[in-house]
């Protein structure tokens, strides 16, 4: 009797230590690849076609989050319109950027290739695409402490569950004419953390908010580095050609209208300053 | 030296004058110098040299910084008109107060190139334009400069007479 209740005890806490992980997976992916939404049915490697790339600054651009490619999003429609906000604040302290639209994702379908691009790009009316794509992975993992929510108190109370989440955002930007990729920026980040099992799933929301948020933090500073860098590439890029807009350069000029206007005024002042003195 | 947007944003403010200062051509240049000239010599008498120079040195980067603001399409821009229609304004406002010419002609002269501005940003061609193809009129130079000048007009004191 006493090895069955024993046994039973050992059981139950076998369980209940285990509590965490039948509740959480270990690990927990969310992505949103370029590549599958741009090339979708891709069996072979693109031909490269040899076009030219006409820029015409003011650059009308549109930022955007690729669609995910598995089921649900770790980001809402709203957080992801934070953040795209943040990249289009980095690009629009350069003068050669126009006007920067930011793309729902709704409007983005997944694997809707390049076709979808441009369809979303005249609707939009830009002529270049920031593309984000990203990719968070988050391992769930418990500590020692685990073994104390067989209390039930101590599900609430010790903080026995772990998360790492690591988390890389590119940015790539696409001329959508000739659908060429003009330059990318990187940026990742990694968030560890620990929640007790009850405030786990609230926890590893905020930290995944969070991985997002810092990933952006390094892409921005990158992306400036790249544009910079793309602008002094451009100078000596065949394949790409600048050409401004209409109405980009412009001159103060008097015409002949007017300085005959001028010489009348002058002309009449001076025959009254005559007859005055 | 011309005023250009991307250069002036990234710290280049000098060009804020001297945009005003070079031109496309030597006849572009001509022309504003010639306007420059004529309306200087009825101006000057009015408003004096250092209330002259004073306003020209304020007006310049106050139509280039609202140039940055109202046209951010314009990468580059050259010419004085903007200067020529700030002292044209002025030239007439202190006419118009000191009685230095009749108010027929200041009101035909006034409402003339009122409606020369208004033509050039309706995309009317007025023709007989001193720029190369292929550059626009800044017609919002033309109307910024006409609002410095009235502004300058309207902060300058009176003139005391020689009765006074």
């Amino acid at each position: 009797m006493q090895l069955f209740k024993g046994m039973v005890v050992l059981a139950l806490l076998a369980g209940l230590t285990g509590c965490a992980s039948w509740l959480s997976p270990n690990s927990v992916r969310q992505n949103g690849s370029v590549v599958d939404y741009l090339y979708p049915n891709a069996k072979e490697a693109p031909t490269l076609q040899a076009t030219v790339t006409q820029l015409r600054p003011p650059v009308r651009v549109g930022v955007a989050f690729v669609p995910g490619g598995s089921w649900g999003s770790a980001l809402t429609e709203e957080q992801k319109a934070k953040l795209l906000e943040r990249v289009k604040a980095a690009f629009s302290r350069h003068a050669y950027i126009g006007s920067i639209e930011i793309i729902p994702t709704t409007y983005m379908r997944p694997q809707g290739g390049f076709d979808n691009l441009e369809q979303v790009a005249r609707m939009f009316n830009v002529e270049v695409v920031a593309l984000l794509s990203y990719d968070q992975v988050q391992f769930n993992d418990t500590n020692a402490l685990a073994v104390l929510y067989w209390t039930v108190v101590g599900a609430y109370v010790v903080r026995g569950d772990k998360y790492d989440i690591q988390t890389m955002v590119d940015a790539s930007v696409f001329d959508v004419k000739s659908r060429k990729l003009l330059f990318r920026a990187p940026g990742s980040s990694q968030v560890k953390g620990n929640a007790t099992m009850a405030g786990f799933s609230e926890s590893s929301r905020a930290a995944r908010m969070d991985g997002y948020n810092q990933a952006v933090n390094q892409l921005i500073p990158q992306l400036q580095t790249e544009l910079d860098g793309f602008r002094e590439r451009i100078k000596s890029d065949a394949s790409i050609q600048v050409a401004n807009k209409d109405g980009y350069k412009g001159g103060g000029a008097a015409d002949w209208w007017s300085l005959a206007a001028a010489g009348l005024l002058a002309a009449l002042v001076y025959g009254k300053r005559r007859r005055a003195a | 030296m011309a005023y250009d947007r991307p250069e002036i944003l990234s710290g280049q403010i000098w060009r804020l004058w001297s945009g005003h200062l070079v031109h496309y051509s030597p006849r572009h240049a001509l022309v504003d110098a010639g306007m420059l000239l004529l309306i200087g010599l009825v101006l000057e008498p009015l408003a004096g040299t250092r209330r002259l120079c004073i306003g020209l040195a304020l007006g310049g980067p106050g139509i280039a910084l609202a140039l940055l603001w109202c046209a951010p399409g314009l990468l580059e821009y050259r010419g004085a008109s903007g200067l020529d229609m700030l002292m044209a304004a002025m030239a007439l406002c202190l006419l118009w107060r000191s009685g230095g010419l009749s108010r027929s002609w200041l009101m035909v002269l006034g409402g003339a190139l009122l409606f020369k501005t208004i033509g050039e940003a309706g995309g009317i061609w007025l023709g007989w334009s001193s720029l190369p193809q292929g550059v626009a009129t800044v017609w919002q130079a033309h109307a910024l400069g006409a609002a410095c000048g009235v502004l300058l007009f309207a902060g300058s004191p009176r003139k005391r007479s020689s009765a006074d």
